[in-house]
């Protein structure tokens, strides 16, 4: 471990172990208190940009014509939300990542050290890179059937290499099938986690900042929340509104962050009575200041893990929706491919089971990252 | 590395341990916690293990019965009980001598206690494992023992749980745990760290009298002089890993011979310049630089100090006292029990191996004059001038 | 405050949560168009009547035209005298419907239960005292495999090996088998595997986690340093404290996995259990039917957080009976 890579200064290194608690995240955040940095006024300025665009793809161009006319893109409502949440996500991950190169690379060497989770990142970066711009390549499922190929295998059980992965009962590619299957679940992981992530964190600090009257009533909800199968209340709603992936990512978002408000909430009654935010407050520091400034970042090791294992929660449960019929049956989901493969079971195996490995690669990778990322920017 | 003395005395000391190296195996590499430990204690005898945090004597205490977790530790060396090298004995015997023979007696009595049994129950734990009693009897036992550490309503207070009982207390109700099995020998690992300055007295009194009573020999470990000063017979400072100076208690005070140990009075509070602290860091852990210790912060430091190994621990001339005025040549004195006097301990005439006094420095070795520790240094600046 | 105060408060809080469950099941039913109406008055229109006119009568009928209020202390009393309705899907009572679908999900639901408690607990506590070794590393990747497989996909595969492939068990459930015979037993195998797979993977790593966190704790040192043996500090010290958080996820966790997975077992075996009555109650539009199921598992998990609560009287001394 120790010869591969020179340790420029071991001693900063050891202290930032600590964990995320190590940064100052008022420098980090931005330079100066006075007013909006430079990555905070970038950041509203793109997203203005995105609801500029929103609002041009749905009353100028309405449905008569593609948002990007190039490559034919006709942008969705849970797509305009995966791009904001991308957008969200490089300003207050990747930044500050890339601007604290010293702390970035401490937390990698921590990190490397688990074998399997960094084989998983390698595996999870194709699958967004794929489920992002794979559906502009490869032609839509639906576009694609040809009743002539039907039921081809995949190459390795004698099928041709046109159909590498073989196809299904319609002929579509079993390979389009899944590229479109991923670009599900990168929307339901990463939309969910953090329309959930955000309400919890918020929450959780907010009920042990203010204590008393709020905690409780937070946390009674919370406690509700928690009694009410998250599944069921799923189904009831689907059954009323009908399904819809915005619909099913937004009742994932909402009612699915009392596990990380409860750790929040805990996490930060402890943080609270630390002597930096004491002697914030003793300074004069408002309270949503304190909260914001101190607070949160300091709780971020916890909602981090939280968020990383979150993710693969919600896209196992929209397969298992969409595998009971209860998906949106506009997308293909690869719980509905693996659904439609079931009655060939027998005589086509892979139309099941080839996208059921990839939904269990994924959410195995995402667990294997979530703890090994724990692991080292939170140890205990 | 070994005492010298190991034929002459007339009994075997209760507990000898030569050589000890305790390391732990981490992703970072090979932790040398202790790193070659050698000391004695006889029946009944006070010994001091003392050093900063990290300086190893947690990990020394709690090597000797193996309550380090092994692995990732591994402990070799010898760590002789009556003549039996523990080193060597199975988990089935340590586990008979743990808490029968051997008690500890842990730093944070707000942890060492189980949360979710009787504190009753915990000390009767230890007669139920050792003996082949009656639950009733076991409990008899315990309500006595809880009497015994001057535990108010005894009976009542068995059936209490941890949580409602003062820090002081706890800390009572873990001496008595380790007095159930009738120990010989008591390791108290900073057993008042935790606990008001009051209580701090009471707990310290409290184990001196029952060490009078059971007649145990106690090895206790504290980074605290004043508590030093208060119960040890004997010395043993460690630094990193290594036995730095092993001395009687009246010498250590009088005549500290090693720099570190000199430091360490010097930043006690009404002695020397009282700044509390020694400037400087411990050593890495994993791979300490080549040399003395102690040398990084070593205000005395010579270049040979930065070369091969530790020096060895050498005997320290009667004659090399700190400053002019302190009592030079004290006359030697056998083991003494806890509570003795200096006066008394000065009593007995016979030069024993208790009356040991070696340093690890090369200033007490052959081709140096220990002389050259005498002058004048401000230990505050000791980094600045030697450092690296 | 007493521990007495404490139960009775746990107590009316598992009313209130009740209370609240089934107000908002009114409350989705009061903001949402009536898809059982309009089945109705659709079938209507189909064989020639006048849609609106059979629209209103079906809601005359059942008294959906009252004002909200009288619906609702209406609602209330009928879910409270357990008058929950008739499943025309079923063509029987709700009741009657969910007395006989019970016992099939119970056959695999409870030995999944069972399962997921003595295994998880088992391995979990096993590997946590032997870290490290071969074995701790096959529970951990035992335990990435579970929590990670999704089971539907798990119960296909399955199928097709032991079913398909070695022809070893059915392939679906058949309700016609006797209860107590080792054909019944037979075809639960499958899935009681599939259920509690999930559940015994959470459960190891969480009793993993937490007894290597009470493995390094200060009072297991000192019981080893009373010369206690292992299994003494295994069972008495690290289980018996272990208990308090693991009785907690107990509860809230696999209950929430098992309900959302008996959906999918009864869906793919084919049992006529709950799970499928809720399904087929959701396709065929029968609204009081999809009540009940939806409430049921509800009610299972209210009933489940007052026990956990319950049980920490009896497992945790120090609990705090002002503070909860
Ligand atoms: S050997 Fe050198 S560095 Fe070490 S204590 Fe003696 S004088 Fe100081």
């Amino acid at each position: 471990m120790a010869g591969d890579e020179p340790a420029p200064d071991g001693g900063t290194a050891r202290g930032a172990g600590t964990g995320f608690e190590g940064i100052d995240w008022t420098a980090v955040d931005d330079a100066g208190s006075a007013g909006p940095s430079a990555a905070v006024t970038a950041e509203v300025l793109v997203l203005l940009g995105l609801a500029a665009a929103l609002v041009y793809d749905y009353v100028v161009l309405a449905n008569e014509a593609p948002t990007v006319g190039v490559v034919g893109w006709d942008v969705t409502g849970v797509e305009w939300l995966l791009v904001v949440v991308l957008v969200v996500g490089a300003f207050h991950a990747a930044l500050p990542l890339a601007r604290n190169r010293r702390l970035t690379a401490y937390y990698w060497r921590q990190f490397r050290k688990n074998r399997a989770a960094v084989v998983s990142l390698g595996f999870l970066g194709v699958v967004f890179l794929v489920g992002l711009v794979g559906p502009l390549i490869w032609t839509a499922p639906n576009e694609a059937i040809d009743y002539a190929a039907a039921y081809q295998p995949p190459v390795f059980a004698g099928g041709s290499w046109e159909h590498a992965l073989g196809t299904d009962a319609q002929g579509r590619p079993i390979w389009h099938l899944i590229v479109y299957g991923m670009r599900v679940s990168l929307e339901v992981g990463l939309i969910s986690m953090v329309f959930a992530i955000s309400i919890g964190t918020v929450v959780g600090t907010a009920a042990a900042y203010f204590g008393g009257y709020v905690d409780e009533a937070l946390m009674r909800y919370v406690d509700l929340q928690q009694t009410f199968p998250v599944f069921i209340l799923l189904l009831l709603l689907i059954y009323l509104y009908g399904a819809s992936l915005l619909l099913i990512i937004a009742l994932y978002g909402l009612f699915s962050w009392e596990g990380t408000a409860r750790l929040v909430r805990s996490e930060a009654l402890q943080r609270g009575e630390e002597a930096y935010v004491r002697a914030a407050e003793a300074t004069g520091a408002g309270r949503w200041w304190t909260i914001r400034r101190h607070l949160i970042p300091n709780v971020s090791s916890t909602v981090i893990t939280a968020a990383t294992l979150s993710i693969p929660v919600f896209i196992l449960g929209e397969a298992s929706l969409s595998f009971l019929g209860f998906g949106d049956p506009d997308v293909f989901s690869w719980g509905r491919t693996i659904s439609a493969g079931r009655s060939d079971l027998p005589n086509a195996p892979w139309i099941s089971t080839i996208p059921g490995l990839f939904l269990f690669l994924t959410v195995l990778a995402f667990n294997f990252v979530g703890d090994a990322l724990r692991d080292a920017i939170d140890p205990r | 590395m070994s005492r010298h003395h190991t034929t002459t005395d007339q009994t075997e000391p209760l507990l000898r341990v030569t050589d000890l190296r305790t390391q732990f195996r981490t992703d970072d590499g090979v932790v040398r916690a202790v790193d070659g430990v050698s000391f004695g204690l006889n029946a009944g005898e006070t010994v001091c293990l003392v050093g900063e945090s990290g300086s190893g004597k947690t990990v020394t205490a709690e090597s000797i019965t193996r309550l380090v977790d092994c692995p990732p530790g591994e402990i070799s060396g010898r760590i002789e009980f009556r003549g039996e090298d523990l080193t060597a004995a199975s988990e089935d015997r340590l586990r008979s001598l743990r808490g029968a023979e051997i008690a500890h007696v842990f730093q944070n009595p707000q942890d060492a206690l189980n949360p979710v049994h009787t504190v009753g129950w915990q000390v009767a734990e230890v007669v139920q494992i050792h003996e082949s009693v009656s639950r009733r009897a076991a409990r008899k036992r315990a309500v006595d023992l809880l009497d015994r550490v001057d535990i108010p309503d005894p009976a009542a207070t068995a059936d209490a749980y941890p949580h409602e009982l003062s820090g002081g207390m706890k800390q009572r109700v873990l001496v008595a745990v380790a007095l159930a099995g009738e120990p010989d020998l008591l390791i108290a690992d900073e057993p008042t760290t935790a606990l008001d300055v009051t209580i701090q007295a009471q707990i310290l009194d409290l184990i001196a009298d029952l060490q009078a009573e059971f007649d145990m020999a106690v090895l206790f470990v504290t980074h605290d002089l004043g508590v030093v000063a208060r119960v040890a017979d004997r010395v043993v400072v460690l630094y990193a890993g290594k036995v730095m100076e092993r001395a009687p208690v009246d010498r250590l005070f009088d005549a500290p011979a090693h720099p570190y140990s000199r430091a360490l009075l010097a930043c006690l509070p009404g002695r020397g310049e009282s700044n509390g602290a020694i400037p400087g860091n411990l050593p890495d852990a994993t791979d300490p630089p080549p040399g003395c210790r102690f040398a990084s912060r070593c205000p005395f430091a010579v270049e040979d100090c930065h070369e091969g190994d530790h020096p060895p621990l050498a005997p320290v001339a009667e004659d090399t006292d700190v400053e002019a005025g302190a009592t030079v040549g004290d006359p030697p004195a056998g083991s003494a029990p806890l509570a003795a006097s200096s006066a008394e301990r000065s009593a007995s005439p016979d030069a024993g191996p208790d009356r040991e006094h070696v340093a690890a420095c090369l200033f007490h070795g052959e081709d140096y004059d220990a002389a050259h520790l005498d002058r004048e240094v401000a230990w505050s600046a000791a980094e600045g001038d030697h450092g690296e | 405050m007493g521990m007495k105060w404490y139960v009775v408060r746990r107590v009316a809080w598992a009313v209130v949560a009740t209370y609240l469950a089934v107000s908002l099941t009114f409350g989705l039913l009061m903001v949402t168009p009536n898809a059982g109406a309009d089945v109705a008055a659709a079938q209507a229109a189909a064989s020639g009547q006048d849609y609106d006119a059979v629209r209103e009568r079906y809601l005359e009928r059942r008294g959906l035209d009252r004002p909200v209020e009288e619906q609702y202390v209406d609602y209330m009393t009928n879910i409270l005298t357990l008058d929950w309705g008739y499943s025309f899907s079923q063509g029987e009572p709700v009741l009657a419907a969910i007395g006989e679908a019970w016992v099939y999900s119970a056959q695999y639901f409870v030995p999944s239960i069972l399962i997921s408690a003595l295994l998880g607990y088992g391995i979990g506590l096993y590997s946590a005292l032997n870290r490290y070794t071969p074995t701790d590393y096959l529970g951990s990747f035992v335990a990435y495999f579970g929590i990670s497989i999704p089971n539907f996909w798990f119960a296909i595969v399955l199928i097709l090996l032991f079913g398909v492939v070695f022809r070893l068990l059915p392939t679906f459930y058949d309700s016609g088998v006797a209860l107590l015979s080792v054909q019944n037993a037979k075809q639960l195998l499958l899935p009681v595997v599939v259920l509690s797979t999930a559940s015994v993977a959470g459960q190891m790593r969480y009793s993993r986690a937490q007894a290597i966190e009470y493995a390094r704790s200060a009072f297991v040192k000192t019981a080893r340093a009373k010369g206690a043996s292992e299994w003494r500090v295994l069972t008495r010290h690290i289980l018996r404290v272990a208990l308090v958080p693991l009785s907690t996820i107990l509860i809230a966790d696999v209950l929430a996995v098992l309900f959302a997975g008996s959906f999918i077992i009864e869906t793919i075996f084919q049992i006529p259990g709950l799970g499928r009555l809720a399904l087929e109650a959701i396709q065929q539009r029968d609204t009081p039917l999809v009540l009940a199921t939806t409430l049921i598992p509800v009610f299972i998990a209210i009933l489940g957080n007052l026990l956990q609560d319950l049980a920490y009287v009896a497992l945790d001394p120090r609990i705090d009976y002002g503070d909860r």
